[in-house]
This record gives structure tokens, sequence and C-alpha cells, in this order.
């Protein structure tokens, strides 16, 4: 089974935490967490991640946001010493998904790459979160009025749907990241697994374009993550040694997982494709056997039918082998995101 | 074969490397270590006899290259190369150092991999955990492109004199910053692990056991490669005898192009020169498989 290459992209507001996120999943997921490891390809990336994680460790710093040039990354995801899939990232700065094209380069090639990508994460503030979740959680945000600009990055993901599905392809997997979690419980009152419940419960009224009536073929995960216990207190620099990183693995996990799902329908598809062919070959190596002498003048063609069938056996045992190995992957990655509320087809399955 | 050693600024690299040439000088088990080098020779006997006398050698300022080669009761078996980066090399960009770049592409062609971390800053110092993160980093990407050739790794935890191994938390803190590498190395067939505990200092301990490890499992790999090549040769020998007849002889003189007999032949002679390698290669590795039992392998 060769190694996929999982293009991921980032959305979110100006401050949802995007960046953060990125430096504390990859400080998080190149120590090792429960098998699973993150590295760059390019050492030099390791040091630029590794110092600027230093530097929130040691002064509270948190990393500086993106500017209009994307910062790309190549992140290899490793189980043990076994490769999983290359990860290419790109951290955008959150009004590239916002501004019109032309009035900034980022915007045209954040366009052009969410086009293309197999795993997106949108990006919420929790702290806006819990102030919907306290006014009731209602449906229809007003558009003007809402900091994290959920219509704004709906009518774009929303245009990727579109184009998928036109042209027959599965639509990207969408991991929505409730960031700075430890504000949920804080601004709402409840409990976090209480507060993230009532999220999940109201996620269609939340975000309608991923769990609405209308996200038919859409899988969508809602994970809560946290860099550290840091409050509401200015965001350019807290309390270092409030650092308490949770779940910062699990976006990448369910990316990985919704990919190979992906692939597994693709597999069952190829599987009835290479039945029905092998069916047609035997069907004319038996047409061809036929006749009076047992098709004994017919060699040439016989021979070709039998080559066709042993290449088809090949492919076929194969494709078999990919598709066993990715469902056993699958299994494993369950175990990881349980807990973690994930919907399709705008159905909530698990919380 | 090609050793990297690897660890931070004062992790006791270029002590140990020092002591240990010294120590295989001497000899373990009939087992010892030579050099061609009279100058490298000389220095590593000069900083051994300093250290035991209380005084370190200056840390490396640029990556130091070594040319061994192991000796079985006196006879030359097994070459390799040992090479000691500077500490610093670890964290700086590739792309405004050159000892770096070095660094990284030494890794990535290495055979075998020697860690090295200091124990009493594991133990003290909040920091160090990203020190054993970028390790732990720098061994994943040495490993992800390679074939799966045999590749020893050794963790070796120095100056272990000044911290308590005994105490009933020493696994934890001392093992427990490698236990997702240590795990993820056990799922493999093709990299062998040690954690190796070391004292490199006037009263040195453990200090040839890094390289025997070492040692063992680069022998080990090339005793496989020849024995897989001695596989491949006589194979091809059966196969060309099959073949051998009086005409083949008889025609391929004509031809003037090499008969069956003679590919027969000279798949032969070659499977008996790759023979007469491994067979030096077999009895020294079984015995520093004996002298290495007792070491915490992964």
């Amino acid at each position: 089974m060769t190694v996929p290459i999982l293009t991921l992209t980032l959305l979110g507001a100006s401050g949802s935490g995007k960046t953060a996120y990125l430096h504390g999943m990859y400080n998080r997921l190149s120590m090792g967490v429960q098998g699973y490891y993150l590295y760059t390809t390019d050492p030099d990336l390791d040091l630029d991640l590794a110092e600027d994680w230093a530097r929130l460790r040691r002064t509270g710093t948190m990393p500086k946001a993106t500017s209009e040039r994307p910062i790309s990354y190549e992140f290899v995801f490793r189980r043990g010493m076994r490769d999983l899939m290359t990860i290419d990232c790109v951290d955008f700065r959150g009004n590239a998904a916002l501004d019109r094209r032309g009035a900034a380069d980022d915007v045209a090639l954040l366009e052009d790459r969410l086009m293309r990508s197999d795993s997106i994460i949108l990006a919420l503030d929790s702290e806006h979160v819990a102030e919907w979740i306290k006014a009731g959680a209602p449906g229809n945000l007003d558009r003007d009025d809402d900091p994290m600009e959920i219509s704004r990055f709906s009518r774009a993901i929303s245009r990727v749907f579109s184009e998928r599905l036109a042209e027959g392809d599965p639509v990207p997997g969408v991991t929505v990241l409730l960031t700075k979690a430890d504000l949920l419980a804080e601004r709402t009152g409840l409990r976090a697994a209480e507060a993230l419940q009532t999220a999940g419960r109201n996620f269609p009224k939340l975000v309608p374009v991923l769990a609405g009536d209308d996200a038919q073929g859409v899988t969508v995960a809602l994970c809560a993550v946290q860099l550290g216990n840091f409050g509401s207190a200015d965001q350019a620099t807290v309390d270092a040694s409030r650092i308490a990183p949770k779940n910062l693995h699990l976006p990448i996990i369910f990316s990985l997982r919704h990919y190979l799902s992906e692939g597994i329908v693709r597999n069952r598809q190829e599987m009835d494709r290479l039945a029905g062919s092998l069916d047609a070959s035997r069907g004319e190596l038996a047409a061809l056997s036929q006749g009076l002498f047992g098709g004994l003048f017919r060699g040439a063609q016989k021979n070709s039918a039998r080559q066709e069938i042993d290449r088809l056996l090949a492919s076929s045992s194969a494709t078999a082998a990919d598709l066993q190995k990715a469902q056993d992957r699958c299994r494993e990655l369950d175990e990881e995101l349980r807990g973690v509320a994930i919907f399709h087809d705008g159905r909530l399955l698990t919380d | 074969m090609d050793i990297v050693m690897l660890g931070h600024s004062a992790a006791g690299k270029t002590s140990y490397l020092s002591l240990m040439y010294a120590a295989m000088c001497d000899g373990v088990e009939g087992m010892t270590l030579r050099t061609a080098d009279r100058d490298a020779h000389r220095s590593l006997l000069a900083d051994a006899r300093a250290i035991l006398r209380g005084r370190y050698p200056r840390a490396s300022d640029r990556p130091h290259c070594y040319e061994f080669v192991l000796c079985h009761d006196g006879d030359e078996i097994f070459p390799f190369r040992w090479t000691d980066h500077r500490g610093g090399a670890l964290t700086e960009h590739r792309r405004s150092s050159p000892q770096a770049a070095r660094l990284h592409d030494d890794l990535v062609a290495a055979d075998g991999i020697v860690l090295f971390v200091d124990a009493l800053r594991l133990d003290t110092d909040p920091e160090a955990a990203e020190d054993v993160r970028r390790l732990v980093v720098r061994v994943h990407q040495a490993v992800a492109d390679r074939e799966e050739s045999m590749t020893p790794l050794v963790i070796a935890l120095t100056k272990t004199d000044l911290v308590d191994l005994g105490a009933p938390d020493a696994e934890e803190r001392f093992v427990g910053p490698f236990l997702p590498l240590i795990e993820a190395v056990q799922e493999t067939r093709h990299i062998q692990g040690a954690f190796i505990p070391l004292v490199c200092g006037p009263e040195p301990e453990g200090v040839a056991l890094p390289v025997l490890w070492t040692l063992r499992f680069g022998i080990i790999g090339r005793a496989m490669e020849l024995s897989a090549s001695i596989d491949r040769l006589m194979a091809s020998a059966r196969h060309a005898d099959q073949r051998d007849t009086l005409w083949d002889r008889f025609s391929s003189w004509w031809e003037d192009e090499p008969s069956w007999a003679s590919i027969r032949d000279r798949n032969r002679a070659l499977a008996g020169a790759e023979l007469a390698r491994l067979e030096p290669l077999v009895e020294p590795a079984d015995r520093l498989g004996e002298l290495l039992e007792d070491v915490l392998s992964f």
C-alpha cells in the first residue's frame, strides 16, 4: 500500500488560533502520542516550529499570526516507524478566505488549494462558540455580526463540495476545530463536556452546510482542542505555566480516517469493476473453447484471454490486500477517535 | 559501516569517544579497535588519560570522522567509520549551517546511530524534553526512506554517576522520555535498539557497550547480505549447471561467448569468495552476542 499524500487546508477567522494549533499539534505529535508521530521532512522546519514553541514555553509569547505569505509544511504522519501519510499543509492568514480575489496573492492561492483539498480544518474560537451556546445556540447567525465568519467560510466550503460532487469526486473531510477549548467551560458556566455536547447537538444550526439537510456525502468531526488553560486574557502573550495541551492530535487522526474510508469506497468500486471484467473474460474464454474441436484453431485468442484473466486476478488480489489494510487501519483509528462527535450526511454518528 | 554519534552540546560525546577507544585498545574478550591514523590514536588516548585524571576535553567545534577497524583475536575483521558531530549542529538550520546540512546527510546515510543524552540534565532541566524530542525527530527523519536494512540504534544515557538510577521512579524519569521511540522501534524488525547507561568520567563504566552493540548488528547485517549473495550466486550456478551440455560448450566456444559451464564455475567461485568473507564474521558475532546479553535491548 503506497503512502498517500493528503492535502490539508486550514480555515478560520483571524485570531481563531489556526497557527497556534498547528504549532501545538506539531509539538505534541513530534514527541509521539499513543504511538503516532508527526515530523517535518525538512529539518529546518522542525527547528522553526521548535523555536516558536520554546518561546511560548519560556515567555508565553504565542506564535506570530501568518502574514500574506502562506507558510507551507510537509509532514509525515507515522504509526510507530510505519508511514501512514504525507501531509501537505499550508497555513494561510485568516482573511485569505474572506478577501476578494485580487486583494492579495494568497486569496487566489487559497481558493485553488481548497478545490483540491482532501481535508479541511475550520477553526472556530471557543470564546465565540461559548457565547453562541449562552445565547441558546440559535440558527441563522447574523452574517455581519458573526466574529467566526461562519457564513463566509461556509460559502467557500460549499463551493468545493458542489464542484467535487458535480465531477463525481468525494468531498473533503472537514474537522471543525473548537480552539481554546478551556473557554467553553469558563464562558458558558457549564462543564466542558456538557458545553461540547450542547455544541454537538446544535451543530447543524451552527454550521448548516456541514451538518444540515444538505450535507449529503459530507463527513465532519467536531473536535475541541486547547494548548493550555489560558482563559480569555490577551492571546498574544499567555501564562506559560498554564500550558496544558489537549486533543491536538485528533484532527490529524480524523483526516487520515476519512481519507482511508474514501479509499475503501474506491477500492470496493474497483473490486466490483474487476469482478465484472473477470466474468466477461471467463465468458469470452469459454466461448472460444466451444465448437467442434474445442476452439483448436483459436489458440492465440485463447492465450490472450487467459493472460487477461491472470492480469485481472492479480489486480483483484492486490486491491483486496489494499482494502484489507485500509480497513485494519480504520479500526485502529476508530479507537483513537472514540468520544469525538462525527457527523455523516448531516447526522450525528457518535459523540 | 558508518556510525553517527548524535547528542546535544555537553552530553559527553567527545569524552565517550576517547574513553571508548582507550578501553577498546586494551580489548574486551579478544575484541580490539585499531586506527591507521596515528594522530587520531595519540589524541584519543591522550584525552582518555586526561579524563581519567579528571580533565575533560573541549567540546568538538567541527565534525570529526574516525576510521576504525574491529579486530578479533588480532585479526582485522570489520572496518567502520565513526562520526562525532558538534552538538550545536542539532539546533542550527541547514540553510545557514554547512555542519547542520552534513549532520542531516550523514544521518540519512548512517548504518548505525548512537544518541547521547545527559542524565543529569534530563533529571533537572525541563528543557531537556525538547532535546529528546529533537533527537527522536532526527531518528525518524533518518530512517524514513531507507530500505529495511539492519540498523542498530543506541540510546546512551551519560553522566549516570550523577543521578540515582536505583530510585523507584528512575525508569519513568530516564527511560520514559524515550518510550514512544522505544515502542516504535520494537515494532520493527530491522532496527535493533539498546538503552545503555554510561559513566564517561575518571571511573568510566559501560563505555565499550555502545560501540560493541552497534558493531554486532553491523556485522550481522553484513553477514546477512553476504549470505543472501551466496544464495543468489549458488542458485545461478545451479541454473547454469542444468543448461550445461557438450553442445553448449562447443557452440559457446564457436560463438565466442561464455558457456553455461563457465558461468556455473564463475558463480561458484564468487560464492566461495563471499563465503570466505562471511566465515570470519560468524564467531565474533556470536561472541559479541554473549558479551551483550545483559544490555537492555528493544
